[in-house]
């Protein structure tokens, strides 16, 4: 049970006037763990409703293993979905929440046995078949729910932001046991959320939507590295990238910050139509320079202490307010001036009319 | 009980013991007045403590009735006659209340608020106002003296629909759409989540209506016209004799209690239902 393949097709939807996707493409391989990361709002969750068949499109297709599946009902799509509040049913005990959807399905009564029995091993439920869903706890609920969706042995999973109802450290506890859940079954998994953190963690890929369109496809150390649009780049990654608008030198080898440092680019830039342009900058990636290669200097106006990090806020050269991240320990006090470079290679150059990435 | 002052007790205690004896000393009175002899309680006697003819006067009340009016009906006869009308009203209500609420939650069809707000509206009109033309209605299918012409009319209910759609308005949407990805058609979820998920709400509505049905009185009224019909409410009336015809009032007095207890049977029996629906909320 690899699960199958998935394309979205120029998928669009309209509610009434107002269009919440505007046709998005992308091909889902089998077995693949796609995420879906976007702020509220973006039309994340109703694309994913699209893809179970519980939302129509307005325009375009869905295939599922091979065959359009636009106007076939939830159930006969070979899905599973497991809902952010898991909708479980209350009345129902563990055992028979799993079951339920076997037994619609008229599957035998054996066979349900086993199925059953196997999920609740893999999730380790088993001491809890008997209980109702009010006598668990949000965790255990959230592993039924799961449960619910592997003794299906669907060919896709669908998950609709299903950690956001628990606690932080639980969170961190059920994301593991997803991705190990996938590797296990590696079925194919589409995954909605808006925490960057578990979008990075368990995507093979990933999808940043914004405002209805798909802003960047790519594996979580693509997105990271090279973020195709400006919203990319100040979603991803925390704290969020500096963005600070400066001016590309005559030459378009380097970038100027207002106050007239210059930061070289790695290459020359020739398809910026303005000489104003965004650059983005993540705090890890701001150093401590040596005498001979500052580039700029931030006065120290706020430090948080963090522990592993220690984050240092301040204007760049009395400007635009940053935020670098130094290691652990470093010693620093509000007022110290740092004298601060950055790598050509980790500038990220963002066109300021349409925030597509230029570099 | 832990926690409260002696005083406050005391206080508490009086004040429901004082309105206890005012609710139930006329049920007291109809208790003893069941149990003596018709001469006493027409000498305007009225003794507090109970009589002698208990036995005797059940025993007629139960198998043989009283009164000119409903001369040689028992009161198992007129008690049959109301269980029949309270229990097929009550279930009645509750069935058809259940699918219109279920109706008007989950499916979208044209008119569906149109239909809510005429369901709605018929709340404004009590039985009373339309009591004509069902009658009419009623006389005209030939139902008059039948169980189908004391129950039917009554069944519809705007309130309890209302209830039930309150109540399924609180379940989950995803609740819904997990039970379409499990392949659950509209009735399969209906029976399988919806009911289970409202029995408590069932059974508070059925202690309700269930009072309700067994103490109607002026659509029996209309609606009955032979004395094998009647309603024990009705039955009681008529016993009340008119004119210069005697009246037992040992009988109807009997005749009452007896008439109070399925009732409380159902409150007695029903209350651990929904005590417990109330304690473990399912949702």
């Amino acid at each position: 049970m690899n699960g199958a393949q998935i394309r979205i097709v120029k998928i669009t939807k309209n509610f009434g006037k107002v269009r919440v996707i505007e046709g998005v493409n992308c091909d889902i391989r089998e077995s693949e763990f796609i995420v879906i990361l976007g702020p509220s709002g973006c039309g994340k969750s109703t694309l994913l409703r699209i893809i179970a068949g519980l939302e129509t499109a307005t325009e375009g297709e869905i295939h599922i293993g091979g065959k359009i599946v636009n106007h076939v009902e939830p159930k006969d799509r070979n899905i599973a979905m497991v809902f952010q509040n898991y909708a479980l049913y209350p009345h129902m005990t563990v055992w028979n929440n799993m079951a339920y959807g076997l037994k619609v399905r008229k599957m035998p009564k054996a066979e349900i046995e086993v199925r059953v029995k196997k999920a609740a091993d893999i999730l380790g439920l088993d001491g809890l078949m008997q209980r109702t869903p009010r006598q668990l706890s949000g965790g255990q609920r959230q592993r039924v729910a799961m449960g619910r969706a592997i003794v299906r042995e669907p060919a896709a999973f669908l998950f609709d932001e299903p950690l956001s109802n628990l606690d932080a450290k639980l969170r961190v506890q059920m994301r593991l046991e997803i991705k190990k859940l996938h590797q296990s079954v590696q079925t194919t998994s589409i995954y909605v959320t808006h925490d960057q953190v578990e979008a990075m963690t368990l995507a093979d890929r990933l999808i940043v939507m914004n405002a209805g369109k798909f802003d960047h496809v790519g594996t979580p150390m693509d997105v990271y590295d090279r973020p195709a649009t400006l919203f990319v780049a100040g979603f991803i990654g925390s704290p969020a990238m500096n963005i600070i608008p400066m001016e590309l030198a005559s030459e378009a080898n380097a970038v100027k910050i207002p106050s007239g440092s210059r930061l070289p680019l790695a290459a020359r830039l020739t398809n910026s139509k303005s000489s104003s342009v965004m650059v983005g900058m993540r705090p890890e990636h701001i150093m401590l320079a040596q005498e001979e290669t500052e580039a700029f200097f931030v006065p120290v106006e706020l430090v948080e202490v963090l522990g592993a990090d220690t984050l240092v806020h301040g204007p760049i050269d009395g400007g635009n307010q940053i935020t670098i991240r130094l290691p652990g320990g470093f010693k620093v006090n509000r007022g110290d001036k740092l004298n601060l470079t950055i790598r050509p290679e980790n500038l990220h150059i963002f066109d300021t009319e349409s925030g597509m990435r230029l570099n | 009980m832990k926690g409260h002052s002696l005083n406050g007790n005391w206080q508490a205690h009086f004040f429901l013991v004082i309105g206890v004896a005012v609710l139930a000393f006329p049920v007291y009175l109809a208790m003893i007045g069941s149990t003596w002899d018709a001469g006493t309680i027409a000498r305007g006697e009225m003794p507090l403590f109970p009589g002698p003819d208990m036995i005797s006067n059940y025993q007629q009340a139960w198998g043989s009735g009283s009164g000119q009016r409903v001369m040689g009906v028992p009161a198992a006869t007129m008690m049959l006659n109301s269980l029949v009308m309270a229990l097929t009203i009550s279930l009645g209500k509750i069935a058809i209340s259940l699918l219109s609420a279920y109706a008007v939650v989950f499916f979208r069809f044209p008119g569906r608020m149109f239909f809510f707000w005429m369901i709605f509206v018929t709340l404004m009109l009590p039985v009373e106002v339309r009591i004509i033309p069902t009658y009419k209605v009623v006389s005209d299918l030939g139902m008059i003296d039948s169980y189908m012409g004391l129950t039917i009319p009554l069944i519809a209910s705007a309130t309890a629909t209302l209830l039930f759609r309150q109540f399924f308005l609180t379940i989950p949407d995803e609740l819904v759409e997990a039970a379409r990805i499990d392949g659950a058609g509209p009735l399969r979820f209906f029976w399988d989540t919806v009911l289970p998920l409202s029995r408590t709400n069932m059974a508070a509505l059925f202690v309700i209506m269930f009072i309700y049905g067994w103490n109607q009185y002026l659509w029996p009224l209309l609606i009955t016209t032979s004395k094998e019909m009647s309603t024990i409410v009705i039955g009681i009336v008529k016993m009340i004799g008119t004119g210069d015809a005697q009246t037992d009032w040992q009988i109807i007095m009997a005749a009452t209690i007896l008439a109070m207890l399925p009732p409380v049977m159902i409150v007695i029996f029903m209350q651990r239902w929904f005590v417990k629906g109330l304690v473990d909320s399912d949702k």
